[in-house]
C-alpha cells in the first residue's frame, strides 16, 4: 500500500496533472470535445441509419446483437478519438516551455524528467474519463437495448485504457528526440495504420499494440465466412492486446527514465543556444530539434535525473540495450523454430533441399537484421560520441568506447548463435523427427550443383557479421560529421545496399547472362570476381540455387573479404583522422567536468 | 545547512566563459558573504548576464568555477539549484494560469509538500504584495506584477541565495520603489543577494556592496563607501550655506583664503573649490569669522559618476 501511495502522490505531485486537470475540466474543453466526440459518433453510426439494408450491414446486424454492436462502435470510436486527440494534446509537453521561455525555471527547480511529463501521461485517465463520461447516454442506450456482452465490454474498455496510456507515453517518448508536434503527427499516423491493420482479420494478430483485433473480434467471429480467417479466441486476442500494449508502456517508461543522450556541446550565445548559419531559417520552417538545444534542456535531462541513474547510467543504458537487443535475436531465432512446418500435423518427412535451405535463411536473416539494429543502437551523432559518462558508479567511459564494446561483444555472440542454432536445431528439433537440415550431399543436387549445408551457417554468419562490421564503421565513420545517428543510419546503410550490394551483384548478373557482354574475355574473367564483392553473391554461391551455368563453378569469396578488408580499413583510418578534431573540440575541461557526477 | 554569519556564501573563483571568440566574462572572482547585497552593473553585453547564469548553473563556465554554499555549480548543479532562486530577465510563464496556478504549478516543481504548499504560497503572496490577486490571470498582469510574481516564484523554495537579473526593468518609479522595499526586506531576513540593474540610483540604494562589469571583466569590486572614498577626488566642491546675510563677506573670505581655487555662490549656497584634501580649514576659518554655519557638505561620488569613471564604454 505504502508503494502505491508513493506512485499515486509521485504522479499527483507531478506538476504537469495539476496544470492538466485544470485546463481539463473547464466548460470549453468538456464542451468541445463534448460536440467533437457526438460527431465522431454520429459519423459511425451513420452507415446502420443510412444503409441499414446493405448487404454488408444487414450481415453485421443480422449476426451481431444490436446493443453489442453499439458497444462496439462506442468503444472502438473512443479508441479513435483518442487515436487523434492524446498525441496532440499531450504535443506541447517540452514545446510549451521552450516557446513560452520558462524551460531554465523548470531546470532549475531540479525535477526530473520523469517526474515533469508523467503527470502528463497521468493526465490523459482524466482526458478518457472525460470521453467515457460523456459516452454514457449512448453506454446507457447499449446497455438498454441488450446484447452487450459485459466481460467483453469490461475487458475492451481496459484495453481502450491500456491504448490511451500506449499513445501517451509513446507521444512523450518520441518529444524527446522530435519536435513534439511532429512526435504526434508520427504517434497519430503511426496509430492510425496499425488500427486500420489491426481490424483486418487474420489468424495470427500481429499489431496488438492497438487494442482493436480486440474490439473488432466478436464482429469477426460472428460473420459467416471471415469468422474462419480468425483462429483465435476472444481471451487469446485480449491477452495478446494487453501484452503488446504492456511492453510497449514499459519501453516508454524505460526510456522516459533514462531521457535522450543529449551531448553537451559548446553554446554560443547568452542564452545556451548553440546558434549556426541558416539556424533561425531552419528553426522557422521546420522547428525539428537538430543541433540547436539550449544548455537548460541539455541539463534538464542530463542533470536533473535521479542520482543513481547518473551513476550508473553507462550500465543501464548499454546495458539493457545490449540485454535488449539480445533478447529480441533470441526471440527471432526461437519464432524461426516455433514456426517450424515440422512441427506442423501430416509434415511430409522427405524434405525438399529447399525447405533446409529455408531455414538456414532464416537464422542468418535473424542474425542480419539484429546486426543492423546493433549499427543503429550502438552509435552516436558527433555531439555525443566523445562524451564521458558515468558507466557504473560513478566510474567514467567514453560513449565511443561504449559503442564499440557494446557492438562487438553483440557481433560475437550473435554470429556464435547464428552458426550454432542450425545445429542444435538439427540435434533437438529436425533430428527427433528423423530429418536434417544438413542432408546427405548426393542427394541435394539443385540445378545441377551441389551444396554444402555445413558451409551456409558457418560461412554465411561470418559474411553477415563481416559486412555487418563494415557497415558499423562507416556509421561511426560518418556520424563523427553529422547530427542525427538515425539519419546517418539510413544514408550509410542505402549506400552500401546499392554501391557493395546491389551494384556488383547487378553487373556481374548482366555480364553473365547478356550474350553480347559474355562473349568479351575481359567481362567474362572480372564479371564473377566485381560480383563476388557483393554479400547478396555470396549468399546466392552459398545458397547456389539461382546461379546459372555462365557462372563458374566454386566461385571463391575472396573478393568479399579483401574489398571488406579494404573498406573497414578505409572507414577506420577516416575514424582515427576524424575523431581527433572533434575530440579536441568536445573534450575540453568544461565538457569532462559537467559530465562528472 | 546554512552558512555561518561573515563566510563566504558564493565563491566566484576565476570564472570564464567563451561563445566561440568571444569572451562573455574573463577571469572573474567573487567572494559574497551571507547577508550581502552585491549589485552588478554594467553595460549592455558586458556579461552580467552569462556570469548571473553560471552562477544560477545554467551555464558551464570554461574556466574556473562557482560555489554556492560550498557546492560546485559544475560537479552538483543539483545541489545548487536547492539554495538558489534565479529571477531571470524575462518573464515566461504558461498559458492561461492564474496568479495562485501558477505558484502552485512552481509550488509542484519545486517538490514543496503539498500540506505546505498553500502555506508557503500565502507567505510568498504576503511578502510580494500579491495577497487576494491569486485568481488574476497571470496574462493580465502589468509588468510590475509580474515582477512581483516571478519574485514570489523565485523565493518559493526559501533560497538562501537569491539571483535577480534586471528585476526592475520596465517598471515605473512606484513599482521600483516597491521592489527595492522588498530586496531590502529580504536582504533583512538573511537572503544573500546578487541584483543586476541599468537602474544605478536602484543598486545604490539596496546593495550594500557593487561590482562593475565591462567587456567581460570585473573593472571594479567593493562596499559602495569604499567605492566612494576611492572616487572621491580633492578637486570635489564643497557646499556651504550661511546665513544669508553672511554670504557675501564669506564668499570675500574663502576668495582670498590659501588653498580655495573658487567660490561661486549658488542660492542658497557657496560652492567651494579647494586643491587641499582635508577640507576642515574652510569650516576654521567661518569660525574665527564668527560665521555661523548652517550646513557645510562635501559632495559624495554617486554610482553613476563612479561607473562613468571605472568604465569606458566597451561591450564584449
Amino acid at each position: 500500500m505504502n508503494l502505491v501511495h508513493r506512485i499515486l502522490e509521485f504522479v499527483q505531485d507531478s506538476p504537469t496533472f495539476g496544470r492538466d486537470r485544470a485546463t481539463l475540466v473547464t466548460g470549453v474543453s468538456v464542451g468541445t470535445i463534448g460536440l467533437l466526440l457526438n460527431g465522431a459518433i454520429l459519423m459511425l453510426v451513420l452507415p446502420l441509419l443510412l444503409a441499414a439494408d446493405d448487404q454488408v450491414v444487414r450481415t453485421f446486424t443480422d449476426n451481431v446483437e444490436f446493443g453489442q454492436l453499439l458497444a462496439m462502435i462506442l468503444l472502438g470510436g473512443a479508441a479513435a478519438f483518442a487515436t487523434l486527440l492524446i498525441p496532440l494534446r499531450l504535443a506541447a509537453v517540452f514545446w510549451e516551455p521552450r516557446i513560452n521561455r520558462y524551460f531554465d525555471q523548470i531546470v532549475l527547480s531540479g525535477i526530473s524528467p520523469l517526474r515533469f511529463v508523467i503527470g502528463k501521461a497521468a493526465s490523459q485517465n482524466l482526458f478518457l474519463g472525460l470521453i467515457l463520461f460523456l459516452l454514457l447516454p449512448y453506454l446507457v442506450i447499449c446497455f438498454t437495448l441488450g446484447g452487450v456482452n459485459l466481460s467483453y465490454f469490461a475487458a475492451s474498455l481496459f484495453l481502450v485504457w491500456l491504448y490511451c496510456m500506449t499513445l501517451a507515453l509513446v507521444t512523450l517518448w518520441l518529444s524527446q528526440y522530435l519536435n513534439e508536434l511532429l512526435a504526434a503527427v508520427v504517434v497519430v499516423t503511426g496509430a492510425t495504420g496499425l488500427s486500420i491493420a489491426g481490424c483486418y482479420p487474420m489468424q495470427f494478430q500481429p499489431f496488438v499494440v492497438t487494442p482493436f483485433p480486440a474490439l473488432i473480434h466478436p464482429l469477426l467471429k460472428s460473420v459467416p465466412g471471415v469468422n474462419l480467417a480468425v483462429s483465435q479466441d476472444f481471451f487469446t486476442v485480449f491477452v495478446w492486446c494487453s501484452c503488446g500494449m504492456m511492453v510497449v508502456i514499459s519501453l516508454s517508461l524505460v526510456a522516459l527514465y533514462l531521457g535522450p543522450l543529449y551531448g553537451i556541446i559548446r553554446e554560443n550565445s547568452t542564452f545556451g543556444e548553440v546558434i549556426r548559419a541558416g539556424d533561425t531559417r531552419r528553426k522557422r520552417w521546420f522547428r525539428v530539434r537538430l543541433h540547436i538545444q539550449r544548455s537548460s534542456e541539455v541539463a534538464f535531462f542530463y542533470q536533473n535525473r535521479s542520482r543513481f541513474l547518473l551513476r550508473h547510467e553507462g550500465l543501464l543504458r548499454w546495458g539493457l540495450g545490449f540485454c535488449g537487443l539480445l533478447l529480441v535475436v533470441s526471440a527471432g531465432h526461437l519464432a524461426a523454430v516455433c514456426t517450424s512446418p515440422i512441427r506442423a500435423p501430416g509434415f511430409n518427412q522427405s524434405t525438399p533441399p529447399w525447405m533446409a535451405l529455408q531455414y538456414h535463411a532464416s537464422f542468418l536473416s535473424v542474425h542480419g537484421l539484429g546486426l543492423i539494429l546493433a549499427v543503429l543502437l550502438f552509435s552516436h551523432s558527433k555531439n555525443t560520441t566523445f562524451q564521458r559518462l558515468s558507466f557504473f558508479r560513478g566510474r567514467q567511459a567514453q560513449v565511443s568506447k561504449l559503442d564499440t564494446i557494446a557492438f562487438l561483444l553483440f557481433v560475437v555472440i550473435s554470429s556464435a548463435m547464428s552458426m550454432a542454432m542450425p545445429f542444435l536445431y538439427e540435434q533437438f528439433v529436425a533430428g527427433t523427427h528423423g530429418i536434417s537440415i544438413f542432408p546427405v550431399l548426393d542427394s541435394t543436387v539443385v540445378r545441377g550443383r551441389q551444396i554444402d549445408f555445413y558451409r551456409i551457417p558457418l560461412e554465411g554468419s561470418l559474411v553477415v557479421s563481416f559486412a555487418g562490421l563494415v557497415i558499423y564503421a562507416f556509421q561511426r565513420r560518418v556520424c563523427l560529421m553529422t547530427w542525427i545517428r538515425s539519419t546517418t543510419f539510413f544514408a550509410v546503410t542505402f549506400l552500401y545496399y546499392i554501391f557493395i550490394c546491389l551494384l556488383p551483384f547487378i553487373f556481374a548478373l548482366i555480364a553473365m547472362e547478356m550474350p553480347e557482354l559474355r562473349n568479351l574475355q575481359m567481362v567474362k574473367e572480372i564479371a564473377p570476381t566485381v560480383g563476388m564483392m557483393s554479400p547478396i553473391m555470396v549468399m546466392v554461391v552459398l545458397f547456389n540455387g539461382e546461379l546459372g551455368p555462365p557462372f563458374p563453378n566454386n566461385l571463391s569469396t575472396a573478393p568479399f573479404y579483401i574489398i571488406h578488408t579494404v573498406l573497414l580499413v578505409m572507414a577506420l583510418l577516416g575514424l582515427r583522422r576524424g575523431g581527433h578534431p572533434l575530440r579536441d573540440m568536445y573534450l575540453t575541461e568544461p565538457l569532462q567536468e559537467a559530465a562528472h557526477v | 545547512m546554512g552558512a555561518a554569519l561573515g563566510t563566504a556564501v558564493v565563491e566566484i573563483e576565476n570564472v570564464t566563459k567563451r561563445f566561440d571568440d568571444l569572451v562573455a566574462v574573463d577571469r572573474i572572482s567573487l567572494r559574497i558573504e551571507q547577508g550581502q547585497t552585491l549589485g552588478l552593473i554594467g553595460p549592455n553585453g558586458a556579461g552580467k548576464t552569462t556570469l548571473l547564469r553560471i552562477i544560477a548553473s545554467l551555464a558551464v563556465p570554461d574556466r574556473g568555477d562557482v560555489r554556492i554554499q560550498g557546492q560546485s555549480v559544475r560537479t552538483n548543479p543539483r545541489a545548487v539549484r536547492k539554495v538558489l532562486g534565479f529571477m531571470p530577465a524575462e518573464f515566461g510563464s504558461p498559458r492561461n494560469l492564474t496568479i495562485g496556478e501558477y505558484l502552485e504549478y512552481f509550488g509542484c516543481m519545486y517538490a514543496i509538500p503539498r500540506l505546505d504548499r498553500q502555506q508557503r504560497i500565502q507567505e510568498v503572496c504576503q511578502l510580494t504584495d500579491l495577497t487576494g490577486r491569486e485568481r488574476i490571470m497571470v496574462k493580465g498582469l502589468s509588468t510590475g506584477n509580474r515582477q512581483r510574481l516571478l519574485l514570489a516564484k523565485t523565493l518559493l523554495h526559501d533560497p538562501q541565495v537569491l539571483i535577480l537579473d534586471e528585476p526592475a526593468s520596465g517598471l515605473d518609479p512606484r513599482a521600483r520603489t516597491e521592489l527595492r522595499g522588498i530586496v531590502r526586506e529580504l536582504a533583512a531576513m538573511g537572503k544573500t543577494i546578487i541584483i543586476s540593474s541599468h537602474i544605478l540610483p536602484d543598486i545604490e540604494d539596496i546593495s550594500d556592496r557593487i561590482g562593475i562589469i565591462e567587456a567581460g571583466r570585473l573593472v571594479l569590486d567593493g562596499d559602495l563607501e569604499v567605492l566612494r572614498s576611492h572616487h572621491r577626488t580633492s578637486s570635489r566642491p564643497i557646499k556651504l550655506r550661511v546665513q544669508p546675510a553672511d554670504t557675501a563677506r564669506a564668499r570675500v573670505l574663502l576668495t582670498a583664503l590659501q588653498g580655495v581655487t573658487s567660490c561661486e555662490i549658488q542660492e542658497p549656497y557657496l560652492v567651494i573649490s579647494s586643491d587641499e584634501s582635508n577640507r576642515n580649514f574652510v569650516l576654521a576659518e567661518m569660525l574665527k569669522h564668527d560665521i555661523r554655519v548652517l550646513q557645510f557638505q562635501e559632495d559624495e561620488p554617486s554610482l553613476e559618476e563612479i561607473f562613468m569613471q571605472s568604465t569606458a564604454g566597451k561591450v564584449t
